[in-house]
């Protein structure tokens, strides 16, 4: 963690070792909450976090742009099955990364959205309907936070991801910095907390006592 | 033994909540990668697994398939494993092809196999299964695919009895503790009914229906159903359990470990006695598709994995993101849906497209009649050295070129075409060309949105006004000094606004002759038609999007006199660009700009009513005239006999061709 004036501005970075400890003691209170956050490791030894989290509005906001295609019928009718979505309810995969910048030394966001059982990731129109939902509640700015958006190839993976770009990240946890009680041990929950909601990450207080 | 008799109601058949497969982009990425790298044309089955939890809150039981579904080793506490085989097909018909029931029944008698045998009393791992066919297409990114997860039913062996209940109403907290405890994070497990001691899975084969609870790890949340896992079990048990029939509780873990699995249900279920010889078995497992159907599913990731769709995805996102933080009202499908004709591919052509790729423009169409030439790569944005050799390549077709390489998404055409002339006499032999050339121009115009003059002669400029004037299109105009620029929209009918030709009191004549700064745009400062070219298109970009589209009055409040904006206006919704002035000036070695507004002039040789008229009588007969015949278009719009009237006030106007006058 540096805190160094560039241009009269203080810059808040985080190495990359932080970074994977912090993510490793992250990772250890989603256990024992059963949060679902995992830590993995990408073929290039760089740990991040990652976790699925399925959601089911209220009614059906966007309908799933894959095209299917029929075949043949197999095998006979089953009469001991009975299909969960016959009530007409669709349920959205929301796939969340957190990655480490190596550019920009900061925690970045990446996610894509699914209709499940689609493999096609939602467009950015249909994503930006739910966030709008996810942010009113907090009472979020979620353009601002949108203004960031971009689409990414993962780090580690290379599947195209939506990101939240790191360029404002520094600045944002500055921000925090000055008028939040803030440690610098809290830099990855305190940053998730901030950018999480926007996108239906809901953090429980459990994480972080202090905050 | 005796099978009860069913006085009331015919008895519900046990039933299942089936698995949904949550096959991601990870594991298609991966998948592409593997195919092209390691698989090739082989159709060998490759092990894979997927996933699945307990505490999801959702109805349907999700199997995951993901980036690390080929990894064997990978694991976590949290999740349990379905091991699987993965059929990646060559083609479309192999795929179609291949036996699907045969697939199903193969892998079902292998599980079969495996409860007679005993070994999945010793593993219950085995009992469960994903099938997954697949076929890549991998030029389009189209990845077709079907799962399952193979079971097998003999009608009326699974009973349900009575109703669910949540696992409180039976079990207290502390014993559900020592349940949870007992089973770790096993998918299946016998637990003692009082003493919640687990037992070996094998001990099914004694009666142990009133003593133990089957316990199974449960990815539904359904009210109504078990999930899917609990199936193969339960064939087993009925395969292995020593009475004919026998009821058996069962209790669906649901929820987490921490809370002790505080969601699970207990189901009541009546089992038949099985040997798998009987005859009426059928095998089970494929998936719907979305439809509800028994059908494979394809997978369009396109968008996700084609650099070409990639590209426009990052061109539209740039724009988005535009939209949302500044400018919630623009509608950049109007901007990007318009076919824009650039005519001209010199410095201002070229830069003009530039900006235009950057508003999402996804249609241009490149017009000119030069060849690239030594020194044009240096100020004419799209062009390379290579496109000077052999004596230069056209440059709309150069332009055109460069232009898909920057985005191969775009819709590029281009004309090599010499634009007809006042002035520029039309031989005898030439009358034919001449005509195809106009007849090309104008479907090209009526073909467009939106015109762009970006050529180097005032006089070329006339054939597109007028043309542009009588299809009533948006035509926009950039002409270049040494260090000055001017960018320009034409008038409409109803915004009574003038067009290039408009100001001048003499018709466009042939000015190469005779080159005055203001139409010779290669000596110029080499910034300015950057700058004109920008100005130009978003000019372009707020007219499109305001609210009068092209009929848009200027706001008169700003001009360079003016240092009081009308703050209202310019922030109105009507302008979601803010101004759309007639014109802009801009003088560079004073730093001075002007914006302003002139009147569509009664005798334009371009666009007024008699030129206009003329030449919907006429046609090219009119046109001929006009290239050939000096005076042509003054007499006939009457400017000739102002001028004779002025004569002798010596009229300092915009005098650029007063030299054309003289021989
Ligand atoms: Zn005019």
């Amino acid at each position: 963690m540096e805190f160094s004036g560039v241009s009269g501005m203080l810059i808040m970075s985080l190495s990359y070792e932080e970074f994977s400890s912090q993510a490793r003691e992250f990772q250890e209170i989603a256990e024992s909450l059963d949060d679902g956050w995992r830590l993995k490791g990408a073929s290039d030894g760089k740990h991040y976090l990652y976790k699925t989290q399925y959601y089911t509005p209220p009614q059906v906001l966007n309908p799933c742009n894959a095209d299917c295609s029929r075949e043949q019928s197999v095998g006979a009718t089953d009469s001991q099955v009975r299909e969960s979505h016959e009530d007409g309810q669709q349920t959205f995969v929301w796939e969340y990364n957190i990655v480490y910048s190596v550019s920009y030394e900061v925690p970045a966001l990446y996610f894509n959205v699914f209709k499940l059982g689609c493999a096609a990731p939602l467009s950015l129109d249909e994503v930006w309907d739910f966030c709008r939902l996810f942010g009113a509640p907090f009472g979020m700015n979620a353009e601002d936070l949108w203004s960031t958006v971009t689409q990414q190839e993962h780090p580690s993976t290379g599947v195209p991801n939506f990101a939240l770009h790191p360029c404002n990240t520094q600045r944002m946890m500055q921000h925090l910095l000055n008028s939040l009680h803030f440690e610098k041990k809290n830099y990855l929950i305190t940053w998730l907390s901030s950018v999480g909601p926007i996108v239906g990450i809901r953090m429980a207080n459990a994480y972080c006592p202090a905050l | 033994m005796s099978v009860p008799e069913s006085t009331e109601a015919p008895m519900e058949p046990f039933r299942y909540t089936p698995f949904s497969s949550q096959i991601d982009l990870h594991f298609w990425h991966k998948l592409s990668d593997k195919k092209l790298h390691e698989l090739k044309l082989c159709e060998d089955p490759v092990e894979f697994h997927a996933e699945y939890e307990v505490n999801l809150n959702i109805k349907d039981a999700v199997a995951c398939v993901s980036y690390d579904s080929f990894d064997v080793s990978a694991g976590n506490s949290r999740v349990y494993r379905l091991a699987g085989k993965l059929l990646n097909k060559n083609s479309i018909e192999t795929f179609k092809n291949c036996d699907k029931k045969n697939l199903l029944e193969t892998s079902m008698n292998e599980i079969i196999a495996n409860i007679k045998s005993g070994a999945a009393l010793e593993d219950p791992n085995l009992l469960n299964r994903i099938l997954l066919l697949s076929y890549a297409d991998m030029k389009k990114y189209f990845f077709y695919y079907w799962c399952a997860f193979p079971s097998a039913m003999l009608n009326d062996t699974q009973h349900q009895l009575g109703s669910v209940i949540p696992v409180s109403d039976r079990l207290s907290d502390q014993n559900r503790e020592r349940l949870a405890k007992n089973v770790g994070n096993l998918p299946f497990a016998l637990i003692n009914k009082t003493t919640f001691e687990r037992c070996p899975v094998s001990k099914m084969k004694d009666d142990i229906s009133g003593t133990h609870y089957i316990v199974f790890a449960d990815p539904s949340s359904s009210e109504t159903n078990a999930g899917w896992p609990l199936r193969n079990f339960l064939l087993m048990t009925a395969y292995h359990m020593p009475n004919e029939t026998s009821d058996f509780e069962v209790i669906a873990l649901r929820g987490t470990p921490r809370t002790f699995f505080e969601k699970s249900k207990i189901f009541s279920v009546r089992l038949l006695k099985v040997t798998f010889e009987e005859p009426g078995w059928i095998y089970v497992g494929y998936e719907r598709n979305e439809k509800g159907q028994y059908g494979p599913r394809l997978a369009n990731l396109s968008h996700c994995f084609d650099p070409l769709v990639l590209a426009q995805n990052a061109v539209d996102l740039n724009l988005k993101l535009m939209k949302w933080r500044l400018a919630p009202d623009l509608k950049l499908k109007q901007i990007s849906e318009m076919k824009c004709l650039l005519l001209g591919a010199g410095t201002l052509g070229c830069n003009v497209a530039r900006c235009l790729l950057g508003w999402g423009v996804k249609q241009i169409t490149f017009l000119d009649n030069g060849k690239v030439s030594l020194s044009n790569p240096a100020r004419q944005s799209l062009f390379k050295f290579a496109d000077t050799h052999n004596g230069g390549r056209p440059k709309a077709e150069a332009a055109a070129a460069a232009l898909k390489d920057i985005h191969p998404g775009l819709n590029v055409q281009y004309t090599d075409l010499k634009i007809p002339m006042p002035g520029h006499a039309v031989s005898a032999n030439d009358v034919e060309p001449v005509r195809e050339a106009v007849e090309k121009l104008e479907k090209l115009i009526e073909e467009h949105d939106a015109v762009f003059l970006l050529l180097d002669t005032r006089e070329a400029r006339w054939l597109p006004t007028m043309l542009g004037a009588r299809h009533d299109k948006m035509v926009l105009n950039a002409a270049l000094g040494f260090d000055s620029f001017l960018a320009m929209r034409h008038g409409t009918l109803k915004n009574k606004l003038g067009c290039y030709f408009c100001n001048d009191i003499v018709g466009p004549m042939n000015s190469t002759k005779d080159r005055t700064l203001d139409q010779q745009c290669t000596v110029t400062r080499p910034g300015v038609s950057f700058m004109a070219a920008s100005f130009l298109t978003e000019l372009f970009a707020t007219l499109v999007q305001h609210e009068h589209g092209n009929d848009a009055l200027p706001d008169n409040a700003f001009n360079d006199d003016a240092d009081e904006l009308d703050r209202n206006e310019r922030d109105s919704p009507n302008n979601v660009l803010g101004l759309a002035p007639h014109q802009i000036r801009m003088f560079l070695s004073r730093l001075h700009f002007m914006t302003p507004n002139t009147q569509r002039f009664s005798m334009c040789t371009a666009c007024s009513p008699s030129v206009l008229s003329e030449y919907g009588n006429s046609g090219f007969e009119f046109l001929l005239r006009a290239f050939n015949e000096p005076d042509f278009l003054e007499e006939l719009t009457g400017l000739k006999e102002m001028q004779r009237m002025v004569d002798d006030m010596d009229v300092l106007a915009l005098g650029d061709s007063d030299n054309d006058l003289s021989p």
